[in-house]
């Protein structure tokens, strides 16, 4: 799609269109712009229409940084959500665990004490 | 089963960076990172509205098109607007919904079609297919006005668009154009001569092969208007556009001016036209019954001949082809088909009709377009209401004082001269702005240190100086004395106050008139300082069909007044007609400079001159030349008064320029108003940015810096007053700071605000400009954007003691992190219910406070100094007192937790006992009942969060008392102290009956697990409960 400026950095900007969904009873298309920054091609943020609530029309923004190596792959360990031009908040990952063993009954729902 | 959880596959590719030699350009966003522009209104008499759009078939939603202040659109019938075209031109023209898909298509031709001496400028037509989020270029860039859109009923790609074109000169980009593919391509479909537009299209709404074209010839100079000529005609194509003839059957010979036009919707056949003839009899309504083949003339009064140029636009009600509107100063409604018309009662709405729109299903509700924003009617405009939260005021001048928060006052087009605060109790409301005004309001200056303020109306009719504690004024203007020639003011006629003498006040006619007592006696200290051409001062014949001599067109006129703030002998002037004057010796010689000036044209209106504070020889000057069809951008600066000059613009600004203003500190710091924005330069004008962040594509009509703030204000003619709270990180963007990984921004110490907000009410219709940040701010730069490893924020007190985290920002150049100088709330005990007073977050002391970052293996340290408020009553000693007592609340609500803490563990493992064996319950038993017993006389252990509350115990009134005691401005009352006493009290004596209860029953269980060989329950330390 071209390139663009996402946090004072130059990246480029991809166009993802996944199945349509359908959204209080009208089908719409489901795009998600990614912004890859163009010195280091990972991902630092991506955009996508909010269909419903309170923020219906408005463009949500998440963005992505501090990215660290994790069993030779990179990931980011911080993700901020919100509506674009407006604040965000952050979400802190403090460890991430590749492939972990989980068992079924972690997804069990827990039962009223 | 087991599953496996798969992340997604990022592949990195580390780059090294480029080469270190060249300097380092930051433009754009990065520039300007986080900092963020403040839109606070006013919408109280809001702004010039050009043109309503509806919906087809859902009545809640509308489109208002403004003058200045871009495309608002409503969803709730007109209630509220908000803007969604913020991006591009704010100057509109006309917007239409496309009716074969009205939730989502919308088109807008930009360019103001009400062609008064002020209108701005658009770029084009513009579609969205999201109703109205986002937005596509559909070309037509060299239109500059787009008079109409009308869309096919059955094919949205098929369209017919009016263009009337350039205002102030000759343009082969008018007519009428046609599109099949949805403005991918066009196709001019009528053209008369480079001076004749198309000011309406109209298609027939039961035949779109039926059109009316409306050819206007008119031209506009700085010094004159014409309307009408023999190429205005009126024109009908029946088959889509490929042939048109005129149809003038009925109508006046000779030369015509402005056409209004408009097809009855249930009855195609009649149609009205208002036509500016030569003669005043011919003027007037003409009514044709039989599709335009011939006319009859209705009616010519006032309401349907008045200024075509500004009010041609009729609407015709969608059930009644005898009820018909008409635009004007004050509108009128006719009933019965033309022959006569009422005007809408005078005081109802803001006179200046330029619109109406009909409800679709309901047509005594009714909207109008204004010169005062868009208006609603209930009962077919016998009363109106406004609509309260358009802030599309459209401002001439703004200057600021000193006052604390400070001021800003400014005047408007149409609607008289105001001021208000950059900040109030809950926001900036309506009620916070005062009138000092009347009429068109242009210059507003508040008299640097007496209760006065200096305001007026158009071209110095009335100068008026206000007595804001009598609430009383005097007319001030100059006035001409014994051998003067008629003093010619400009419609916006300049004054400027002293930096040097406090009542010496000035203003510019061609003359610059000065005064030393506040208005009351003057002096002319000039020559005529203009080119006096008297070709250029024909007003009274200005106008074309319809003689207009507003003031609005005088020239050869001063326009601005620039006194040195350095040296008071020291004068500057600018003239509409491109002089550019100087004095040194207090004004008994003049020096005419603008020969020295490179690749300026001639007699280009000189629009504002900035006498620096960095050098007595030093100045700008911006030129318009827009009024000569020339839009091109030109800044120059002097250092020399002007024996040289140096153009400081470059190919990055867009639009033709009317301000400039300096820092005070950094000489390389500038700011630059233009018709479509804000633009910024760091580097002394040899790169400009534009400044985007919440800051719409508005034309900047006159720029302030609050000096003790460092705040920029900016007047915009179209989205009100704007500021962008505290520029000065921008003057430390040197080249030194710029090659550092990271900088923090020197900042001045904060003052903890100790206004609590609920002093503000509206009730949510109406506009509440934001306040700026009363948080302490952390700013620094980042060379790169942080993308890769950790990154945190840290605050310590000066003993190293950690209060909180925040969260960086991590954009490339400047990032603002606010601080509300709160640390985290107390750990609450743990009970059935919340307790609300746990929520408060206890404000630190003033003092110095450590700032550190951590980004990846670096570490980086900043101090930030936060102070409290030196108007609060409080002495120190109070202070600490207060601290004190708020720190003790703040641990006895922790130390409660842990005993609640400690008594729930106790709790679990003796139920664990007695749920063993009935040896075990025996002796578990009572030391359950007895700290159960405990704990509700500690916490809430019954009820719900809402209307179900139990009877409050210790924990609850401990938190009222903390929140209360933490979150007062005040020092802790004699009645707090005392319920503290009682507090204190019951928390000794929960903790003591722990101890006693933990010696008497707690023993008996603990040597009951000695002998049975049973590990006691593990009870975390006071710190691991509180850190976990």
């Amino acid at each position: 799609m071209g390139t663009e400026t996402i946090e004072g950095t130059e990246t480029y900007k991809l166009k993802l269109t996944r199945e349509p969904i359908t959204v209080d009873g009208v089908e719409k298309a489901d795009i998600t712009y990614y912004f890859f920054d163009m010195d280091s091609f990972v991902p630092i943020a991506q955009e996508r229409e909010i269909f419903q609530g309170p923020q219906k029309g408005a463009i949500g923004v998440s963005t992505l940084s501090d990215y660290d190596e994790v069993d030779g792959l990179y990931f980011p360990f911080s993700l901020t959500q919100g509506i674009k031009g407006a604040g965000s908040q952050p979400i802190i990952i403090d460890s991430i665990e590749l492939n972990p063993e989980v068992s079924n009954s972690d997804f069990a729902f827990p039962t009223e004490n | 089963m087991m599953r496996k959880i798969l992340f997604a596959v990022v592949a990195v590719c580390l780059c090294a960076s480029a080469s270190a030699q060249e300097p380092i350009v930051l433009k754009g966003k990065e520039l300007f990172g986080d900092m963020q522009a403040r839109q606070i209104g006013p919408a109280v008499m809001s702004g010039r509205i050009i043109d309503l759009e509806g919906h087809p078939t859902n009545n809640r939603i509308l489109y208002a098109g403004a003058a200045g202040g871009g495309v608002w659109k409503s969803v709730n019938g007109g209630a509220t607007f908000n803007p969604i075209f913020d991006d591009y031109p704010q100057s509109i023209g006309s917007i239409a919904v496309d009716p074969t898909n009205p939730d989502e298509v919308v088109w807008v031709g930009t360019g103001e079609i009400w062609t008064r001496n002020s209108v701005s400028i658009g770029e084009g037509i513009y579609r969205s297919i999201d109703g109205g989020v986002t937005w596509q270029d559909k070309g037509l860039k060299d239109s500059e006005r787009i008079s109409s859109i009308e869309i096919h009923p059955e094919d949205g790609n098929t369209l017919y668009v009016g263009v009337l074109g350039a205002l102030w000169g000759d343009s082969d980009a008018r007519g009428v154009y046609k599109t099949t593919d949805g403005g991918e391509t066009w196709q001019k479909i009528l053209y008369v001569n480079p001076s004749t537009g198309c000011s309406d299209v109209i298609m027939d709404p039961n035949d779109p092969n039926t059109l009316y074209a409306a050819m206007w010839e008119f031209r506009r100079t700085g010094w004159s208007f014409s309307s009408g000529g023999p190429n205005s005609a009126l024109y009908k194509s029946t088959d889509g556009g490929a042939s048109w003839s005129k149809i003038h059957n009925g109508f006046p010979e000779g030369d015509l001016g402005r056409f209004a036009v408009a097809v009855a919707p249930g009855n195609s056949s009649v149609i009205y036209a208002a036509v500016e003839a030569e003669n005043d009899e011919d003027k007037g309504l003409y009514r044709s019954n039989d599709s335009g083949a011939s006319w009859e003339q209705l009616n010519k009064d006032f309401g349907l001949v008045v200024r075509p140029f500004y009010f041609s636009r009729l609407v015709v009600d969608p059930k009644d082809e005898n009820v018909v509107l008409k635009a004007g100063l004050f509108g009128s409604m006719s009933r019965d088909g033309g022959k006569t018309f009422r005007d809408f009662p005078p005081g109802g709405m803001h006179p200046d009709i330029h619109d109406f729109l009909f409800d679709i299903n309901d047509p005594d509700r009714l909207y109008a377009a204004t010169d005062g924003g868009v208006y609603r009617s209930w009962d077919k405009g016998t009363t109106w209401d406004i609509v309260a939260n358009m802030p599309v005021s459209q401002f001439y001048h703004i200057s600021v004082d000193d006052a604390e928060p400070y001021n800003v006052y400014g005047g408007l087009q149409d609607n008289g001269s105001w001021y208000g605060p950059s900040a109030s109790p809950g926001g900036i409301e309506a009620r916070d702005w005062e009138s000092i005004g009347m009429g068109d309001g242009f210059r507003v200056l508040k008299h640097p240190t007496k209760p006065y303020v200096y305001s007026e109306m158009q071209g110095a009719q009335s100068v008026w100086r206000i007595d804001l504690e009598r609430k009383n004024f005097k007319t001030i203007q100059p006035l001409p004395v014994k051998g003067d020639p008629k003093l010619r003011f400009n419609w916006n006629a300049p004054m400027a106050v002293s930096a040097h003498q406090p009542d010496r006040f000035y203003m510019g006619s061609q003359f610059l008139h000065k005064s030393e007592d506040m208005g009351d006696s003057w002096v002319k200290i000039s020559p005529d300082l203009t080119t006096n051409d008297p070709s250029k001062q024909d007003q009274a014949s200005s106008g074309g069909l319809s003689t207009d001599n507003s003031g609005a067109e005088n020239h050869t006129t001063i326009f601005t007044i620039a006194e040195s703030p350095l040296n008071e002998q020291i004068i500057w002037v600018g003239t509409d007609d491109g002089n550019v004057q100087v004095t040194r010796d207090g004004g008994k010689n003049w020096t005419n400079t603008v020969a020295n000036i490179p690749g300026l044209p001639a007699n280009t209106w000189c629009y504002h001159i900035e006498a620096s504070v960095h050098g007595e020889g030093t100045a700008y000057a911006v030129f318009d030349g827009h009024t000569q069809n020339d839009m091109n951008t030109y800044v120059y600066k002097t250092t020399d008064y002007g024996q040289s000059w140096v153009s400081i613009a470059t190919a990055d600004i867009a639009g033709f320029a009317r301000n400039i203003q300096e820092d005070y500190v950094s000489e390389d710091l500038l700011f630059l108003g233009t018709e479509f924005g804000l633009y910024v330069t760091i580097d002394g004008g040899a790169n400009w940015s534009k400044f985007t962040n919440n800051m719409p594509a508005t034309a900047v009509h006159f720029i302030e810096l609050q000096k003790r703030t460092n705040d920029l204000v900016m007047g915009t003619h179209g989205r009100g007053v704007i500021i962008i709270d505290d520029i000065s990180p921008l003057r430390e963007l040197t080249q030194e700071v710029l090659v550092k990984d990271v900088h923090f921004f020197a900042s001045q110490p904060t003052v903890m605000s100790e206004q609590s907000d609920f002093f503000g009410f509206t009730n949510g219709l109406q506009y509440v400009g934001p306040n700026p940040t009363t948080d302490a701010k952390i700013t620094y730069y980042l060379k790169k954007r942080h993308t890769f490893g950790k990154m945190t924020m840290d605050i310590y007190d000066q003993q190293g003691n950690h209060l909180i985290d925040l969260s960086p920002g991590k954009s490339k150049g400047i990032n603002t992190v606010t601080w509300n100088y709160q640390v985290r709330q107390p750990k609450v005990a743990k009970g059935k219910t919340f307790t609300f007073g746990g929520f408060t977050s206890p404000r630190v002391p003033a003092g110095k406070y450590k700032v550190v970052m951590t980004k990846g293996k670096d570490t980086y340290e900043h101090e930030i100094e936060l102070r409290y408020d030196p108007g609060s009553p409080l002495t120190m000693a109070e202070r600490a007192e207060k601290n004190r007592i708020t720190v003790k609340l703040y641990d006895m609500t922790e130390q409660l937790a842990y005993l609640v803490y400690q008594i729930d563990t106790e709790i679990e493992n003796a139920e664990t006992i007695a749920a063993q064996d009935a040896a075990g319950k025996k002796v578990a038993q009572p030391y359950i009942d007895e700290l159960t017993r405990l704990k509700e006389s500690l916490v809430i252990t019954t009820g719900d969060n809402y209307v179900g509350s139990a009877e409050p115990q210790l924990r609850e009134k401990l938190a009222d008392l903390f929140s209360k005691v933490a979150a007062s401005f005040d020092k802790p009352s004699p009645a707090e102290m005392e319920n503290l006493e009682l507090i204190e009290e019951g928390f000794v004596t929960g903790k003591n009956k722990f101890g006693t209860i933990k010696s008497k029953e707690g023993a008996k269980l603990e040597k009951y697990l000695n002998k049975n060989g049973i590990e006691p329950a593990k009870i975390k330390s006071m710190d691991e409960f509180i850190g976990g």
